[in-house]
């Protein structure tokens, strides 16, 4: 009993943001190093665009390609972390606009740069508990609405973007085994402090601070501690990554690709070199995207498959760690 | 950029014109993979010039 990725998709809004046109704006941020990044451009979202709207273009662009009947998906899995509304979860508007069955059930979560793998397996859990046949699982995040302006790090390196991907269930497993984990500690690492129940907005909100890179945020912007998460990265990926092939009686050399979230080139190719993957085999896939959180992992398997890159029957290792603090790896069978 | 013997032990790191979260996340990493020691964010901010980071690091080798 079993699941299969059968179909990828994503969307990207129209507005580009280059890294000229950064640099325009923010003349001082602009040095050689950051090259290092991997980043050329970024996009954004319309005026009125929300998270949503995004995932249901991914919804549909998928379901066009692959001729995919609406009416067959008997459920809707979403990654997310800007919902629509308070209430009702974003998964049942957009069950409403995709024209989805009733008999299809619904449900959502936020886990941020691990939210696709966490998918993943929810979509597989969902099949072997609920008998679920067809699994439409879209993640999205426009995480720059909630970015200070003068901001320079954040605007930078992330990008708005939306993905869909179809999973099958198979009497063969094609995904698994797992390995995953938390540190609750860390959660202060990457927040927006203020505006929900822990923190109601006032006056103190809107306190701008400066960082010593120079820059600015406030308690009810996006705050990322990029040092603080570049050590936990490069401190937590490998030894999962290692726990994982042991899992899978997998060394580094039978595994075909290593497709992890793109967080930022520099950071990646650390990690890959403490693991010892050779370059070859190591996907980066955010120069014209940016870091996209949720979709990072299902952008470059889609941009993979369309240079041919995976052929059926590879084994492909995907990561995924962040917000949380998260993390989780697995095994894919193509 | 700096020109290449410039960099002297008392220069106090975060008043180099080109100092940004990217070159405190190359010196992250090069502690990490060369000395497996870790370097946070609050060390940086502490630390003023390179013979404090230098000291920092020393001090922290080997003891991970």
């Amino acid at each position: 009993m079993g699941a299969k990725i059968t179909a990828i998709s994503y969307y990207l809004p129209e507005k580009v943001i280059t890294n000229a046109d950064f640099f325009a704006k923010f003349p001082d941020y602009e040095t050689e190093a950051l090259e290092k990044l991997g980043i050329t451009e970024r996009r954004r979202v319309g005026l009125g665009q929300t998270a949503s709207d995004m995932a249901e273009a991914a919804a549909r662009k998928l379901l066009e390609e692959y001729s995919i009947d609406p009416q067959s998906i008997d459920f809707l899995l979403l990654g997310i972390h800007e919902p629509d509304y308070y209430t009702p979860p974003t998964s049942c508007v957009l069950h409403g606009k995709l024209g989805l069955a009733k008999k299809c059930g619904t449900l959502e979560f936020n886990h941020g740069c691990s939210a696709y793998v966490y998918g993943l397996a929810t979509a597989q859990g969902l099949m072997s508990s609920l008998g679920v046949k067809r699994v439409l699982f879209l993640s999205t995040s426009v995480l720059s609405n909630t970015f200070h302006p003068e901001d320079r790090s954040s605007n930078y390196v992330f990008g708005d973007a939306a993905s869909a991907t179809l999973l099958e269930y198979t009497e063969e497993e094609f995904i698994g085994p797992y390995t995953f984990g938390t540190d609750g500690s860390g959660f202060k690492k990457i927040i927006i402090e203020d505006g929900f129940a822990r923190n109601q907005i006032t006056e103190a909100s809107q306190k701008e601070e400066k960082d010593q890179y120079g820059n600015i945020t406030t308690r009810k912007n996006f705050r990322m501690d990029g040092v603080g998460v570049f050590l936990f990265s490069m401190r937590t990926v490998p030894p999962m990554i290692s726990e994982l092939l042991e899992k899978s009686n997998l060394t580094v050399e039978q595994v075909d690709h290593f497709v992890f979230h793109q967080p930022n080139r520099f950071l990646n190719e650390n990690i890959r070199k403490k693991i010892g993957i050779p370059e070859n085999k190591f996907r980066h896939d955010l120069e014209k995207t940016g870091n996209t959180v949720q979709s990072t992992i299902p952008i470059a398997l889609k941009h993979m498959i369309k240079e041919n890159l995976i052929k059926p029957g590879d084994k492909v290792v995907l990561a995924g760690f962040g917000v949380g603090l998260t993390w989780i790896s697995t095994v894919v069978r193509f | 950029m700096l020109e290449p013997g410039s960099l002297k032990p008392e220069v106090k790191y975060r008043d180099i014109p080109d100092w940004s979260s990217m070159y405190a996340l190359i010196i992250v990493a090069f502690c990490e993979t060369e000395y497996n020691v870790a370097v946070t964010g609050e060390d940086l901010r502490k630390c003023e010039t390179v013979t404090d980071l230098h000291s920092l690091v020393q001090s922290r080798v080997g003891k991970a």
